[in-house]
């Protein structure tokens, strides 16, 4: 408390130098509502906290210490990893001696990257063209780009599977076509994002390059991609986190073949396998949940400001 | 090179010309790389309609239709049949109910947000480590944030509600009392949508001028009033985007409540179906089924109930953006 008040006190100091006389009125008023303040947010830190408490504590409880338990364990006598060591050898879905959590991990790294990459620099390519060249209904075009991102598409998520099927790609290893190759070409919400952004691209140093001779494609990997760099992470950060965390597409069409399960898809396969045995088994279960989360959550802290200008600045594009 | 140039010396012209008489430019003679220019800007447009449109065009046609497994080779005319078994269906409606009171947790999660935005920008102390810390449910998986909220939810003894409240209460599966299922998935919600909305928020406040408040102070003015007239224009924008955001996600709940509710034996999804939401109905019936027919026919409405509510949203949004 007294740190709270004491660093009230600090803050109002700056500021009583222009309203002096109305601020120091109402300081009990002020300091009242600086507690209140706190105290919301610690009670909300809490309640975000919490989950994450809980997990992390079982986690590390051992599966002896739950038999004979009486209800939840707050603090584990004798901490283990056992929880995590399982994940490791005790998989039921191990493949080849690799835990179906790790080959996740790289399914999904690779079915979300690969896609990524190659939309980015699409999406780049077409505002590139926009921003900087005119050609044929170029408006037109435009317009229609545009008009698409305000598609509510969500409600089709799982009726695009119909198409795919008649297409042959839903059997066998194809069955992850539908996830890579319609994310591999430039998107329209990206595209409108991008394209202020190269227009805001100084003019005179792409003319200077191109009077030094750099052709269209020159001009376009050695300035645009470059000086477009922060837009891009954004841009990334925001597919990034929906590809890791993306479930429904992965179930649709992954869920019968186990060797391209991705990483959220091997997760609940898990734990549903696990909540059905006999000894409970929570610390493997909150073991993989944690998991599943960590690499996420600590490129996360390791570039939050990335991650926090990057979704509150590509968010906005559609 | 020089094309280059000299379609920058015309273009001001030209793009006179286009605005003026809607399309074709007048003698303009295009060159390669302004075809080329054209192809690209064609790209997005055309993996659109192959990859969106094409589906959502299937999607149309089989509404009105029958087939065997899905293969269009054996589409049949079946008039209409299909609207009647999906509107016929007590559990689509029920599924409508549930969906609804979902997506009432986005209201609530745009309220909270908004409460937390303002309260970190308030100069606070540790508001940079705390605005970390409320992003991150964004990042985590539905599925992952379901499976740490069942444990709290736990059935038995062992779960840490139950331990808490010293009660054996199960929360997520219980048939005298199904609707605890529901409040069990709208809390999970609760716990992760507000992380987006405070970072919008907080981006949102603090791009309103810092003079607009001084200035406002100096007015004498309360702090309700620098809220109403200074605050809510501010984040007017962002929050109809927020509110588009809410609106999309909170009608296509899924991946919560797959985990919370899965499918019983007896095809029920949670106790009394408390746990089924349209999106869920879709999958059941399009994917778990192989009934494609009936899955359209609960898309399209699903779009269009969805397309119904945005669309004056995104109008009035644009309307708000052009004005500042």
């Amino acid at each position: 408390m007294e740190e709270v008040l004491q660093q009230e006190i600090s803050q109002t100091a700056p500021e009583t130098k222009a309203p002096a006389v109305q601020k120091q009125k109402n300081s009990k008023g002020v300091v009242v509502s600086r507690i209140a303040v706190y105290a919301v947010l610690i009670l909300y830190s809490l309640w975000v906290l919490a989950p994450f408490l809980v997990i992390i504590v079982t986690s590390f409880t051992t599966n002896a210490e739950y038999g004979a338990a009486e209800g939840y364990i707050w603090f584990p006598k004798n901490p283990s990893f056992e929880g995590y060591q399982r994940l490791f050898t005790d998989d039921p879905f191990m493949y080849n001696g690799v835990p179906s959590l790790i080959r996740g991990f790289f399914n999904t790294m690779w079915i979300t990257l690969i896609p990524l990459f190659s939309m980015l620099i699409q999406s780049l390519l077409v505002a590139y063209v926009y921003a900087r060249y005119n050609f044929p209904c170029k408006n037109l075009l435009f317009i229609i780009t545009v008009s698409l991102m305000f598609i509510p598409l969500g409600a089709f998520g799982f009726v695009g599977y119909m198409f795919y099927q008649n297409i042959g790609w839903t059997e066998g290893g194809a069955a992850v076509l539908p996830l890579v190759i319609p994310g591999l070409f430039a998107g329209a919400g990206t595209v409108f994002f991008l394209r202020p952004y190269v227009e805001g691209i100084n003019k005179e140093i792409i003319e200077a390059a191109e009077i030094d001779g750099m052709g269209f494609w020159r001009v376009f990997f050695s300035i645009i991609i470059p000086l477009s760099k922060p837009a891009l992470v954004a841009q990334f950060i925001f597919g990034f986190v929906g590809g890791y965390n993306n479930y429904s597409g992965a179930l649709m069409y992954l869920n019968d073949n186990d060797a391209l399960w991705t990483l959220q898809l091997s997760l609940q396969q898990l734990i549903a396998y696990l909540s059905t045995s006999e000894e409970g088994d929570y610390n493997f279960q909150c073991a993989t949940a944690l998991m599943s989360m960590l690499p996420l959550v600590a490129l996360y802290i390791g570039c939050q400001k990335f991650f926090i200008e990057g979704i509150s600045f590509g968010g906005g594009k559609e | 090179m020089e094309e280059i140039l000299t379609k920058e010396a015309t273009s001001p012209q030209n793009a006179a010309a286009t605005s003026v008489k809607s399309g074709k430019p007048k003698k303009k003679k295009w060159k390669p790389v302004h075809w080329m220019c054209f192809g690209i800007a064609l790209i997005p447009i055309v993996a659109f309609f192959l990859f969106n449109g094409m589906p959502v065009v299937l999607s149309f046609i089989s509404m009105f239709t029958e087939m065997d497994d899905n293969m269009l080779d054996t589409m049949r005319w079946n008039s209409f049949l299909n609207f009647g078994t999906v509107f016929g269906d007590k559990s689509f409606w029920k599924a409508w109910g549930i969906t609804l009171w979902l997506a009432s947790a986005q209201f609530v999660t745009l309220a909270i947000s908004l409460v937390i935005a303002v309260l970190l920008e308030k100069k606070t102390k540790g508001a940079k480590a705390m605005q970390v810390l409320f992003f991150i449910p964004y990042i985590c998986s539905t599925v992952a944030i379901a499976i740490m909220w069942s444990w709290i939810f736990h059935g038995d003894k062992l779960g840490v509600l139950n331990s808490v409240f010293g009660s054996n209460i199960k929360w997520l599966y219980d048939e005298s009392h199904p609707y605890r299922l529901t409040w069990c998935i709208y809390i999970t919600i609760l716990w992760q949508a507000p992380a987006y909305g405070i970072i919008m928020f907080k981006a949102a406040l603090k791009n309103i001028s810092s003079t607009l408040y001084e200035a406002a102070d100096l007015d004498g003015a309360n702090g309700f009033q620098k809220f109403r007239y200074i605050t809510l224009p501010g984040i007017k924008s962002v929050t109809l985007f927020l509110v588009l955001a809410g609106i999309t996600t909170g009608l296509g709940v899924f991946d919560s409540v797959l985990v919370l509710a899965p499918v019983q034996w007896t095809g029920v999804a949670g106790p009394e179906n408390a746990g089924l939401t349209v999106n869920y109905f879709i999958y059941l019936r399009g994917i778990a089924d192989g009934d494609m027919e009936i899955a359209a026919v609960a898309s399209w409405f699903l779009f269009a109930v969805t397309f119904a509510i945005t669309y004056p949203i995104i109008k009035w949004r644009n309307k708000v953006s052009e004005e500042g």
